[in-house]
């Protein structure tokens, strides 16, 4: 610290030599089209500068004729001219040089060709194009080692299932998915930013990057930056931007259950070892209901509007905009209603000395739940009818099966729906320390305010008795406040630039929620849930639940960047930071991170070689934590126990629910990273390519301990270590570029490879070195572990028996053993296998995951088609399990088995790898065509654009179940396709973008 | 100027940034109270220990103790049943009606996890209370410090009749390094412990003391646990030679029949007491509202209503309610009962175990031709199912075959859903109020004590038979108590009663479901015996014991030369 002030001070006296001003300068900025508004015009190492106005002119009182002037503007090429050269008409060219991007890593921002970590930055432009249910939906694919999954297509399940390079924790009390800062504010949830107001999306993917957040950096860090106002201009202008869209979306992908044809033909069909049991009403009635169609809409429909206006005087800027989105899901009675407001503003005050900015943002949402069950309605059998017909109301039709749920009943009977608000507003003022060259201090205070309310009432219902009639609410808060202090220092100097950031932080999260239910009313459809206290008199239904919480993050922070002539670079940084969930002597931890590049493009020897245009070298290390997922874990309090009848009463008891561990501390991350950035050939073919190993200790786990000494089996604890390792190579080529036609490719692939290096601390007393997961328990298969966590073995390893084959006289499965090591292959069947005769099976992690996006243009026409899938994964198919064919079947039947008299009965019994299958697929993702319209110069439409999309047009897979996208994101029970039935749909739609002047 | 600016903001920052905070990062607790906030007064004690009585109700789950020791005795019997193979749970049922099981079966861990959190608890209070005796009265200390030592006791009991060795511990410290403690060590511990409180428990002698101890350890609990550790000391493998007792209640034990002295002692402890009598109608004692029952000692205090105190994880998992009528009835009764939610059909009793019933014998399935229209209540149920209109309801399989239960079960593997006697002693409401059951689950009752006094007096202890009494003529009264005469029809149906053959017998009947079964037919060596554990295929001596569950053992203390502390049980082979 004291080093740092004493540096300041050396500067003071440089600082007060760029004081006297008084020399004019004036020019247009223009670009091959015409005049460029919004460009800056700054007079290099001060913070005096304007914006170009409408024609592309400015005019800038800079301190004398030799002071240096830059001239830049996003997408284009900065130039640079001395104060006394400035021509009167200036061009400045669009730049193709990604490496001169801005990429944002936290606390500051880097020229993309001084990055010295792991960043992947992505523009708006890139996005992915269609309906997204939150941010997320448009990185899908874009980035290599950030894989992104979405299992449903329920409008109301906004999130999705995000990992940065694969598993880095065990993910019990801790998260897996990666931090997310929005303009600076690390959130709990991006559901309430528009697509349309992102400006980018930069993703800090390896430990020297993301250790600047070091304490929640395990995972990742994805800072999304929001669009803003114009540069600020003398010539105050307003913009007007609106962008919209329709869309219909269709199923498109089958169950492979049986039809109601196929299943009475089910003895046929099967040689006859499958028999059907069909039903046949009381005078003989035969029924063939598509269960699925009877709770899908034919086509669901979505429509989306984004208004922005837009401007900049040359004190204040601002982004105004509002958003509208109604979106059906595929399933009936499902809807997704939001409306979003944003206002992003910028001021400068007190000359120069102050900046400030303001951000506001507000969403109201309503989800209209479906009270279905998909899963049920996939399973049912066809030839149940759907309404009891000799019933005199026409009452929903029930079978005799424990635990039968008519589909259809439930959805009309039941309703369900829930409404939120969400809040986040941010301050920064930051002081612009003027005597003091490049010295500023910002102090920053946001927060983010969100509740959600649900309802729920359910009208008479046959199966359920005694949840008829009954309703209920709840309501949830959370409030997320955040103080900073920074301080940054940015000099350059005879090639040496320095940029020095220093801060504390401050953030607590509290939340607070209730929720009660009640039935027993006197008109139950009327009062359901707005009139909670009339239920039955006795209170006897009554019931209600709250709870409340809070926890607190401090932390202390800096980093230090420098490079000299941007051809060695460096990077080092430190957090401290405490958390109040770990235990009294454990709360806080220390994470540094140091990264060093070499642009070897920039070195004479590399003159020569003019197929280079840049190369840099990158090599980080850093450490990241990951902060506790739960409260009061280290603490021994009371909870409520259950009843004791005591004395002629029930009275609730109060005991401590969980071993409690006083010594939980952060689990660390240690990861090194070796990059290459790269554009070569006139930039045509540019990319990135890294390498990475990772290494977690301290892993955060419910251990299982020994009983006694322990009350309950088992204890959230630290032991254990992780290793991982991986490459990415994401690649752009320009492979036709002439006047008419353009097209580039850009692939990207990442592999990650995982393995447990140790569960177990026996110096803590935990000696478990192996643990089952992956639980499976659907009708007639009794929970049954499929997945095992086992040192020396990677997360997501199957476990089961190795299927060999079945005697065809007797219908017994056999099975191989494990190896002995002999070579000798020994066989066991269902009745003589043993525990021990289970093995490692296959995994449930790609081998490799990709993305291929290719963007054309033809003049005013440009196309956009996208591919992703995964490679080389297993997906254990539930459904194939649970529900195959069965000597007799009163559900329905999953065909794939079904084949004639090689037909395959299931075997419930055993987990075998008989039920896993190839998970390798690919996806057409998203075919985009748009037109831009050629607009001559007016006064009023600067520019608009339509376009056509399909979205999840195809899927190329040899996964016999509905959907190979599975979450393989779960350490617990990741490729595992637990027949959720949500259907799939592909998406058609028609957008249009419009700015006006 | 410019100097003091700079040093004012350095000197701020390097204040924050080199700040600790700590206070700002204690946790911030809502709504949970600690040990101290609640141990200030005597009326708060009872909310702490009531837990011991709480954590039992995890006992009587078909994934807990009940289900393991009902399914391998002869009263009962899981098959899977067709067309849906419903139960077929990868075969773990089957193993527990053919014995056939080993050391990963689900159930034999939650047994260990349920009654080592319900023992540890125990010491744990007691230490409590030992922390905080100066803020309470010490009567309140004395009192609970009894009944926690006792609760403790079966808590450890339960786990001790499953596994036979066990980590025994009377506080509550950490001495997981030490080995599991042999049958004959810990049955020792077992009755110092309990012969030391039980004088000093409360005791029933009135209808207020009843109440006031209702569902709560009390002398007729300690005496009745201690006349079961006496009487099944042998098949307990305890020897006069192994054992070893200090406590100075137990007379001296130089000969077997020493042990069946010590538990004919202990029944007349409870006997002279008077504070128990048998009701002259058996199924009083298994009533929905059972708890004016003055044979019931102990019992696990049900509240049915679907919506209280319910803890569960979904399939497969166990449940801290009492699902016998869920469990044992047919998916029709739903349509006879007004059932709130359709029973599972289920558990059922082994063919072999019915026969032993007389036919009018009130216990048994009595007359199965009127099903459910008969208005008589029977122990189990066979016949046909009516609907509540009087119709015959009919089964779901393809031909809707009239839905008639009988005893016979074809096939453990390839049952129907008819197949089976079901229990129905426990009153089914029939009002369609309670998801689960709302009966009080009886563990200890005064029959129970009776008969382990005569069994006692016939294997060699000293003691005078009370065959003769009034409280033993009401219970052979009430078994038939449908007959005219029914002293004379129980002597014609039951002419051996009174002998070791026909303790076996009568214990079954009497006692059928309520945890007594297993242990019984160990005693009497009919445990692998198929001629009364009907499809029984295991039949190797060290069944007798279960395994000690795999994941327990994986998670055993290592010794200095790696090896786990914890060892299987003989026999077993992992």
């Amino acid at each position: 610290m004291k080093r740092i002030l004493s540096t300041i001070i050396l500067f003071l006296g440089l600082g007060l030599a760029a004081q006297a001003q008084g020399y004019q300068i004036q020019g247009v900025v223009e670009d091959a089209l015409g005049p460029v508004i919004g460009a800056t015009v700054l007079e290099q190492g001060t913070t005096n500068g304007t914006s170009t106005g409408l024609d592309g002119d400015f005019v800038l009182k800079v301190s004398g004729p030799d002071a240096m002037v830059e001239i830049s503007c996003m997408g284009y090429a900065s130039r640079v001219f001395k104060a006394s050269e400035v021509p009167a008409s200036i061009l400045i060219t669009e730049d193709s040089e990604f490496l001169n991007d801005v990429v944002v890593i936290g606390y500051g921002s880097q020229k993309k060709k001084e990055v010295t970590g792991s960043v992947a930055s992505i523009k708006s432009e890139d996005f992915n194009a269609g309906v997204k249910t939150n941010p997320m939906g448009l990185l899908q694919g874009k980035v290599a080692g950030l894989n992104i999954i979405k299992t449903t297509s329920d409008p109301t399940q906004t999130g999705y299932n995000i990992q940065i390079r694969g598993f880095s924790t065990l993910d019990k009390g801790t998260g897996t998915s990666p931090l997310f800062i929005v303009d600076g504010v690390p959130v709990s949830n991006i559901d309430n930013i528009s697509p349309d107001e992102i400006a980018s999306m930069d993703v800090l993917k390896d430990g020297s990057a993301a250790a600047i957040y070091g304490t929640r950096g395990t995972n990742g860090v994805i800072i999304i930056t929001t669009k803003r106002g114009d540069a600020f201009s003398d010539v105050a202008h307003t913009r007007v931007e609106y962008s919209g869209y329709a869309s219909a979306s269709v199923r498109n992908a089958s169950t492979g259950m049986a039809t109601a044809a196929q299943f009475r033909n089910l003895a046929e069909l099967s040689g006859g070892l499958a028999m059907p049991n069909i039903y046949t009403g009381p005078n003989g009635e035969e029924y063939n209901t598509d269960w699925l169609s009877e709770v899908c809409r034919p086509a669901a429909i979505a429509h989306n509007h984004n208004v922005a206006i837009v401007g900049s005087s040359g004190k204040f800027n601002y982004r105004a905009a509002i958003n509208y989105k109604n979106a059906e899901g595929i399933a009936k009675t499902t809807n997704r209603n939001e409306i979003m407001a944003k206002l992003a503003a910028g001021q400068k005050a007190l000359d120069g000395w102050l900046d400030l900015q303001y951000d506001l943002s507000y969403m109201r949402y309503r989800n209209d739940f479906f009270c279905g069950d998909f899963k049920n309605a996939a399973l049912l059998n066809p030839t149940y009818p759907i309404y009891d017909e000799t019933s005199p109301n026409g009452y929903y039709w029930r079978s005799e099966e424990t635990g039968f749920v008519n589909p259809v009943e439930n959805m009309n009977q039941k309703e369900s729906y829930g409404t939120g608000n969400y809040f986040r507003g941010s301050i920064k003022a930051t002081v612009n320390i003027k005597p003091v060259q490049g010295l500023r201090v910002s102090g920053f205070a946001a927060m983010e305010e969100g509740d959600n309310k649900n309802y729920w009432y359910t009208d008479v219902v046959n199966t359920d008795a005694a949840g008829s009639e009954k309703s209920g609410r709840g309501s949830d808060l959370s409030l997320n406040k955040l103080f900073e202090l920074t301080a940054d220092w940015t000099r350059n100097f005879d090639g040496h630039n320095i940029a020095v950031v220093a801060g504390v932080s401050y953030q607590n999260f509290f939340t607070d929620s209730d929720s009660m239910s009640n039935k027993g009313y006197a008109v139950p459809k009327v009062m359901k849930y707005y009139k909670m206290g009339d239920g039955d008199a006795s209170k006897k239904y009554m019931e209600m639940s709250s709870g409340t919480s809070q926890h607190t993050l401090i932390a202390q922070f800096a980093r230090a960047n420098y490079n000299y002539k941007e051809k060695y670079l460096l990077s080092a940084s430190l957090r401290r930071e405490g958390s109040s969930r770990f235990g009294p002597n454990n709360k806080w931890g220390w994470f540094p991170a140091v990264s060093a590049g070499w642009r070897i493009s920039g070195e004479d020897f590399m003159k020569d070689a003019t197929w280079v245009d840049d190369l840099k070298l990158r090599l980080g290390f850093g450490v990241t934590g990951n902060d506790l997922g739960s409260d009061l874990r280290s603490v021994e309090l009371l909870s409520n126990g259950g009843t004791f009848w005591y004395n002629g009463a029930y009275i609730y008891t109060y005991t401590v629910s969980q071993n409690v561990n006083p010594d939980i501390r952060w689990e660390k991350k240690y990861e090194y990273n070796l990059g290459v950035d790269f554009s070569l050939l006139k930039d045509r073919l540019y990319g990135s390519f890294d390498l990475y190993y990772r290494h977690t200790t301290d892993l955060l786990w419910d251990y299982e301990v020994p009983t006694p000494p322990y009350q309950y089996p088992t204890l959230l604890a630290n032991a254990g270590k992780m290793d991982s390792y991986g490459a990415e190579l994401s690649v752009s080529y320009v492979a036709v570029q002439n006047k008419a036609f353009t097209w580039v490719t850009t692939p990207t692939i990442s592999f990650n490879r995982n393995k447990i290096t140790s569960l177990s601390d026996p110096s803590k007393g935990f000696n478990y070195t192996q643990t089952t997961s992956g639980g499976v328990g659907e009708n007639g298969i009794m929970n049954t572990d499929t997945q095992i966590l086992v040192e020396g073995e990677a997360v997501g390893s199957f476990y089961g028996y190795k299927f060999l084959g079945i005697n065809p006289n007797s219908g017994i499965w056999t099975y191989l053993k494990p190896d002995q090591g002999d070579g000798v292959d020994r066989y066991c069947d269902e009745s003589t296998c043993v525990e021990g005769d289970r093995q490692v099976l296959g995994n449930a992690q790609p081998i490799f995951t990709f993305g291929w996006n290719n963007t054309f243009r033809w003049g005013n026409l440009d196309a956009t088609l996208f591919l992703r899938g995964v490679v080389g994964n297993k997906i254990l198919n539930v459904t194939r399990w649970a529900y195959g064919p069965m000597s007799a079947n009163s559900k329905n039947v999953f065909m794939k088995d079904v084949n004639g008299a090689n037909t395959v009965l299931c075997q419930k019994g055993q987990f075998s790898d008989y039920y896993l299958e190839d998970g390798t697929y690919m996806k057409v993702d998203n075919l985009t065509v748009g037109y831009t319209f050629p607009i001559k110069e007016n006064k009023y439409i600067h520019s608009a654009r339509v376009y056509l999309t399909g979205q999840n047009l195809l899927t190329l897979t040899a996964y016999s179940g509905q959907d190979p996208e599975v979450n393989t994101t779960s350490v617990w029970n990741g490729g595992i396709d637990y027949c959720s039935f949500y259907p799939p749909v592909a998406t058609f739609l028609v957008g249009v973008n419009i700015s006006l002047y | 100027m410019k100097k003091i600016v700079i040093a004012i903001i350095g000197a701020a920052l390097a204040a924050v940034l080199l700040s600790s905070c700590d206070r700002m990062l204690e946790e911030i607790n809502y709504g949970n109270p600690t040990t101290a906030d609640m141990m200030t007064n005597d009326a708060n004690v009872p909310l702490l220990v009531g837990q011991c009585y709480a954590e039992i109700k995890w006992l009587h789950d078909h994934w807990g103790y009940w289900g393991v020791v009902t399914l391998t005795a002869d009263e009962g019997l899981n098959p899977t049943r067709m067309p849906d193979k419903d139960w077929l749970d990868g075969g773990y049922w089957r193993k527990l009606n053919t014995h056939d099981w080993n050391s990963m079966g689900g159930a034999f861990r939650n047994i260990w996890d349920t009654t080592i959190a319900g023992a540890i608890l125990c010491n744990k209070l007691l230490s409590t209370l030992d922390t905080y005796r100066s803020s309470i009265s010490e009567n309140i200390y004395a009192q609970y410090t009894g009944e926690l030592e006792v609760m403790r006791s079966y808590y450890y009991y339960m786990l001790f009749d499953c596994f036979g060795r066990i980590p025994y511990l009377e506080e509550y410290v950490d001495r997981a390094s030490d080995p599991l403690m042999e049958p004959n060590v810990v049955w020792s511990k077992l009755v110092d412990c309990l012969e030391k409180n039980a004088p000093n428990l409360p005791k029933v002698t009135d209808d207020a003391s009843r109440a006031l101890n209702y569902g709560r350890a009390t002398q007729g609990l300690a005496y009745a646990l201690l006349a079961r550790l006496y009487l099944n000391a042998e098949s307990f493998g305890c020897t006069p030679a192994n054992i070893s007792l200090s406590n100075a209640h137990t007379s001296a034990i130089k000969s077997p029949a020493d042990f069946y002295t010590n538990a004919i002692r202990c029944c007349d402890a409870i006997i002279d007491a008077k504070s128990y009598t048998i009701e002259p109608d058996y199924f009083t004692n298994f009533k929905i509202d059972n708890s004016g029952s003055k044979e019931n000692i102990f019992v696990i205090v049900e509240n049915g209503e679907a919506n209280i105190d319910e803890r569960s994880g979904g399939d497969g998992m166990m449940l801290n309610k009492l699902r016998i009528a869920l469990l044992t009835l047919n998916y029709n009764h739903q349509k006879t009962y007004n059932m709130i939610e359709t029973p599972w059909n289920g558990f059922c009793a082994r063919p072999s175990f019915i026969d032993r019933f007389a036919a009018s014998d009130v216990r048994g399935p009595g007359n199965e031709g009127q099903g459910t229209n008969d208005t008589k209540q029977w122990g189990w149920f066979l016949g046909p199912i009516y609907d509540a209109n009087g119709n015959l309801t009919k089964d779901k399989d393809e031909a809707q075959s009239p839905a008639i239960i009988v005893k016979d079960v074809t096939s453990l593997t390839e049952a129907t859903d008819l197949d089976g006697a079901r229990n129905i002693k426990y009153e089914i409401d029939k009002a369609g109020k309670y998801k689960y059951s709302e009966n009080d689950f009886v563990l200890f009752r005064y029959a129970d004590v009776l008969w382990m006094k005569e069994e006692a007096i016939l294997r060699g202890g000293t003691g005078v038979s009370g065959w003769d009494s009034a409280d033993f003529r009401t219970l052979r009264k009430r078994a038939f108590a449908y007959d005219s005469d029914p002293e004379a029809a129980y002597e014609a149906a039951y002419p051996n009663a009174l002998s070791l053959n026909g303790i076996i017998d009568e214990r079954g009947r009497e006692f059928s479901w309520e945890n007594m079964r297993r242990r019984d037919l160990i005693r009497f060596g009919k445990f692998n015996d198929d001629s009364y554990v009907q499809f029984v295929t295991a039949k190797d001596d060290y069944r007798k014991w279960f395994p000690i569950p795999y994941k327990i053992l994986e998670k055993s203390v290592l010794d200095e030369n790696g090896n786990p502390v914890w060892t299987q049980n003989p026999g077993y082979i992992n």
